[in-house]
């Protein structure tokens, strides 16, 4: 390649960089989706009784450095004991009794998560919010052993909560207001948020390694009899007994495992090309929940709440429908969020 | 100005830095695939049958495996402590008296939990911490296993 083919890559590259990654407007009901779809979703990452079995923090994680969590396993000032779920057959059913504080961080929930939908007063239930997601799952990962599959959505309110205090500051300095309003940056950092942690498991993966990573990724092969087994000895469900195919055929073709995981690691770490536009948040989207799915048919290891958050944030389902059914003809969204 | 993408950039060398503190992670499962062996660790029973420790206790076998290395990882400190020796390969007597006591440490906490369970989830019969072994062989691979830590039953 040529000095001045390699300039003009290198130019069209930066164009394109700065067409892009930053906060863009964003439909009022677009926002209100998220905001509905993300109190769901923490709503329903919080109907797990386990944090609140444990009675003590042997190996205290986050907060729990700063204070004892353990009062999380006493009893709650709210008890639904004589209520225990709240059922509409065949369409919902959620668990309201259990142990410890579980029936009030239940009820707590669902308040902050209403005035969450309903937009107003940001300022107070976003951090509000925030806690009360990270504490339950902060004792949970102070038990000795750590789950990563709930901490994006408490990372994903933290950066919230950040944005509307950050814009409520800067609102009480007088300074002037900025082009994209507050809806289109919540949107754009919690985007970020989830991207960003992706890039980070692909650094680690880089740094642990030393660098090697790429080279010596057919060797995860043997993960999947791990994951096998681990999944097996869970429940003893005998679709996990044996050995899956598909590890031996790895073991035995390490260039073509090479192949697959190592384009895992290219979406892990390419994901924050989702912030250049909606076309390439809803393609990197898609791109990650395809790698999670290929993670599931594998290796039976699954992160739900990561797709859920990819689903909500980069694939934006509802934008999507609304400019397949009229957005192509329609101006600019401009939407109205307050903290 | 900065760009509005310069704070999420500093989400990487936080993560770096403060590594797994809930809520922040730098998200290492599978960060270094080698061809050493793997462990990990299941519950069985007086029969050496798999019990359904998820059922029982509500604890994934992979938590109960982070649980017990980490209880091993504090032994083992001890013990260098103590010695002034670098013990990062456990052999012979040694490394059964420290297994055994993490694995012991790690049942009596299994079983604590499943006794916040109901009635017929309790493990009060006798329970045993196997450790299975896996590696590469030629072509296949290999698996073994032994018991590492037993809990006597309990009324």
């Amino acid at each position: 390649m040529s000095a001045a083919s390699a300039t003009n890559m290198k130019q069209a590259l930066a164009r394109w960089c700065r067409a892009g990654f930053v906060p863009q407007h964003a439909h009022g009901w677009e926002w209100f989706f998220m905001r509905l779809f993300l109190a769901v979703l923490v709503f329903y990452s919080l109907q797990e009784f386990k944090p609140y079995t444990f009675d003590a923090q042997p190996v205290p994680r986050g907060v729990a450095h700063f204070f004892p969590l353990t009062f999380l396993h006493e009893n709650g000032p709210v008890d639904f004991s004589s209520i225990k779920r709240l059922e509409i057959p065949g369409a919902l059913s959620i668990r309201l009794d259990g142990p410890g504080w579980y029936d009030t961080v239940v009820l707590l929930a669902a308040v902050l998560g209403a005035l969450y939908v309903w937009g107003r007063g940001l300022i107070v239930t976003l951090p509000l919010l925030a806690l009360l997601h990270t504490l339950p799952w902060t004792y949970s990962n102070s038990q000795g052993f750590t789950h990563h599959g709930n901490q994006l959505i408490s990372m994903v309110l933290i950066v919230q909560a950040i944005v509307v205090w950050w814009w409520q500051i800067r609102a009480w300095r007088g300074k002037a207001a900025l082009s994209v309003g507050l809806a289109g940056q919540l949107i754009y950092y919690s985007q970020g948020m989830v991207a960003f942690s992706y890039l980070a498991g692909a650094i680690t993966k880089l740094i642990n390694s030393k660098g090697l990573w790429l080279w010596r990724s057919n060797n995860i092969c043997i993960e999947l009899i791990k994951s096998h087994r681990l999944e097996f000895y869970a429940n003893l469900d005998p679709n996990y007994a044996g050995d899956p195919p598909a590890a031996l055929w790895l073991l035995n073709h390490p260039w073509t495992t090479r192949l697959l995981f190592d384009a895992g690691f290219f979406v892990e770490l390419f994901a924050i090309i989702a912030l250049r536009s909606r076309p390439w948040a809803l393609l990197t989207g898609c791109l990650i929940i395809a790698f999670h799915r290929s993670v599931w048919l594998l290796m039976a290891l699954e992160f739900p709440m990561h797709e859920y958050l990819l689903i909500i944030f980069l694939v934006n389902l509802p934008y999507w429908m609304w400019w397949a059914a009229k957005g192509r003809r329609a101006s600019s969204p401009t939407a109205h969020a307050t903290v | 100005m900065r760009h509005p993408i310069f704070p999420l950039a500093c989400l990487i060398p936080l993560t770096q830095i403060v590594r797994d503190e809930y809520p922040i992670s730098h998200y290492p499962m599978y960060s270094q695939p080698t061809t050493r062996e793997l462990r990990f660790q299941y519950v069985a029973g007086a029969d050496d049958k798999p019990l359904p420790v998820v059922w029982h206790t509500g604890i994934t076998p992979s938590q109960i495996g982070k649980k017990y290395s980490r209880h091993k990882a504090i032994l083992i400190a001890a013990e260098e402590k103590r010695t002034g020796q670098d013990l990062d390969d456990l052999t012979g007597e040694l490394e059964t008296k420290i297994k055994s006591a993490a694995g012991t440490e790690t049942l009596e906490f299994l079983r604590k939990l499943s006794f916040k369970r109901k009635a017929d989830r309790r493990l009060k019969q006798s329970i045993k911490l196997y450790e299975v072994t896996l590696g590469f062989g030629h072509r296949q691979f290999t698996e073994t296993q032994k018991v590492v830590a037993a809990l006597p039953p309990v009324p």
